[in-house]
């Protein structure tokens, strides 16, 4: 193993992983904080150095049509997007999980308007949950370099669409030192393009036209039934590449959950920031954390085998997002999850919605509005206000 | 407690003024020098002329913080002409500010007496090496080469092989940045 470290940012690291990955289609729309993104690849493809196509389009409505024409095909495809341009292809996700093709997508995490904003709200993101698409939050650029080549070969084993998400500008563009992996390293982690085609000229047919609620309810299921082979498949694959690159990577990321009283749950980079703080808020109390890594599927056995401790009394569970009137949506997702398990702490909302920056200042502040919350008090603790 | 090494730096500057390109740069150097660096711009649409910032932090350990840098240790401002306000806000007691200025800090001098200014004519001496766009002195290099010297963080050939690798006029680059570190002083206000 020849290690190259080199100092890039989350989105130059991205673009690096799906060359090495020998995408053969690559179709985008630019759009703040992604346009650097898709500017490398574009570059690295008019300068002969990108091994497949790339297509420019006018919106991300086109990019994503273009994309999962080229799946059915067969072909490795890639595109990524933000915030607007995201929800723009929202009615193309659905048919890219129904028609089970495994495109990867990148999704650099930005507030959708209005008002307009550059903040790294995870609203994005998470507004599409419900579309089939498995997503995976990256907390460094390591991690997203890592993550884009995972989910290439997760996308393809489980024949599901899978989206890599990463906070705008806080990841995209942060430089940092990367170990970046070689061809040859690549190649032995995932299998050559392309896939089986869907459809071929020498037979023409037509698919996935109209039909009644007997087939439908049959491909919603095997989707389903799909997504709840992901954890498992993940964890395979995760050894597999630790086994290639050295580096591990689960499903989720824990700390000190063996002693600690108070838990800390987050995704994407607050989740490193969180950790990083963990050492200066040791005092009496001993603190845990939890890095959300898969959100969908949501790796259940994982959550609750991990909350299950009887040490464990409170979990503070931080979102950049938020569902109006209801909550943070990592936070709702997890209070369901622990209904009727062993786990018998409280459950407590940090909201940062809006992109609020966590800083010790801020969390402290939090953990002390934690401390003398009451029953019948506002469920939520919102950073903005303290 | 975080590593005891961790450094915090901002950067003051104006769009094209390459403030994001000189925290980036020292980035490098820090990594050159075995350091974990993190160097990010300020969230926002980049336009020429308007105030931006950009952060700089580096330590031995990998862990740290990804919030912007509220309570840097340095703070390095490269437009004289933006007001204080802007930028003297949350420096470290005992923290340093750099400045793109002569060493008669004139109107700054009472604002800024409680803290450690270091002063550099980055803005002269870039001017004198042709380093011009838009009418506007390519300061970065100079600064750059200020901030390495009073950061003590390397010898001036690590910033030297850094500008030749990524600059591509890198000859003027490096002959004013070795200015930078050689010229840099403090002022006493």
């Amino acid at each position: 193993m020849i290690l190259v470290t080199k100092l890039m940012n989350g989105n130059e690291a991205a673009a690096l992983a799906v060359k090495l990955c020998k995408a053969q289609v690559v179709c985008a729309y630019p759009i703040t904080p992604q346009t650097s993104l898709v500017e490398n690849i574009a570059e690295m493809w008019a300068t002969g150095n990108f091994p497949g196509e790339y297509i420019s389009v006018e919106s991300e409505y086109s990019a994503l049509s273009y994309v999962v024409g080229a799946a059915y095909a067969g072909a490795r495809t890639f595109t990524a997007t933000s915030s607007q341009g995201l929800a723009y292809m929202h009615e193309l996700l659905h048919w890219a999980s129904g028609a089970r093709l495994p495109i990867v997508l990148v999704n650099v995490n930005r507030a959708l308007g209005a008002p307009w904003s550059l903040e790294p709200d995870q609203g994005d993101s998470l507004s599409q949950r419900d579309t089939g698409w498995i997503q995976l939050y990256c907390s460094n650029v390591q991690e997203i370099m890592d993550t884009v080549i995972l989910a290439f070969r997760l996308a393809e084993e489980a024949r599901t669409p899978c989206m890599v998400v990463y906070d705008g500008f806080t990841l995209s563009h942060t430089y940092e030192v990367v170990d970046f992996p070689n061809q040859e390293e690549v190649d032995q982690f995932l299998s050559p393009p392309p896939q089986e085609a869907l459809f071929h000229p020498s037979r023409p047919e037509t698919i996935q036209s109209v039909t009644d609620y007997r087939y439908l309810a049959r491909v919603v299921q095997a989707g389903h039934r799909a997504m709840l082979q992901v954890p498992d498949a993940l964890k395979k694959i995760g050894r597999s590449f630790s086994r290639i690159f050295g580096r591990d990577y689960f499903l989720l990321k824990e700390t000190g959950l063996e002693e600690a009283k108070t838990v800390f749950v987050a995704t994407g980079a607050i989740a490193q920031t969180v950790e990083s703080f963990l050492p200066l808020l040791d005092g009496e109390e001993v603190f845990g954390y939890l890095q959300l890594k898969l959100f969908r599927p949501l790796p259940e056995k994982e959550i609750i085998t991990a909350f299950s401790r009887e040490n464990i009394e409170k979990l503070i569970i931080i979102d950049r997002n938020l569902s109006r009137g209801m909550g943070g949506i990592f936070a709702q997702e997890i209070r369901a999850l622990l209904q009727g398990t062993a786990f018998r702490g409280k459950i407590f909302e940090l909201n940062l919605a809006g992109g609020i920056d966590l800083t010790l200042e801020l969390l402290q502040r939090g953990m002390a509005k934690v401390a003398e919350q009451k029953d019948g008090d506002e469920k939520i603790i919102w950073g903005v206000d303290l | 407690m975080f590593s005891k090494d961790l450094r915090e730096i901002r950067f003051h500057g104006r769009g094209g003024q390459g403030a994001v390109l000189s925290a980036t740069l020292a980035a490098e150097v820090a990594f050159r020098m075995g350091y974990y660096p993190q160097a990010f711009p300020f969230f926002g649409a980049e336009r020429r002329g308007a105030p931006v910032m950009a952060f700089l932090r580096y330590s031995s350990s990998f862990l740290m913080p990804r919030s912007r840098i509220y309570n840097p240790d340095y703070i390095v401002v490269f437009d004289p002409e933006l007001p204080w306000e802007t930028f003297r806000e949350g420096l470290k007691e005992g923290g340093v500010i750099l400045v793109n200025a002569n060493s008669d800090l004139g109107l700054w001098s009472k604002e800024l007496s409680n803290c450690k200014v270091h002063s550099i004519d980055a803005s002269r001496i870039a001017a004198g090496a042709g380093l011009i766009s838009s009418g506007m002195p390519l300061v970065s290099s100079v600064m750059l080469g200020a901030l390495v010297k009073i950061l003590e963080i390397a010898p001036f050939h690590i910033l030297e092989e850094c500008l030749e690798r990524k600059i591509p006029q890198w000859e003027k680059n490096i002959s004013v940045a070795r200015r930078g570190f050689l010229e840099v002083k403090e002022v006493r206000s």
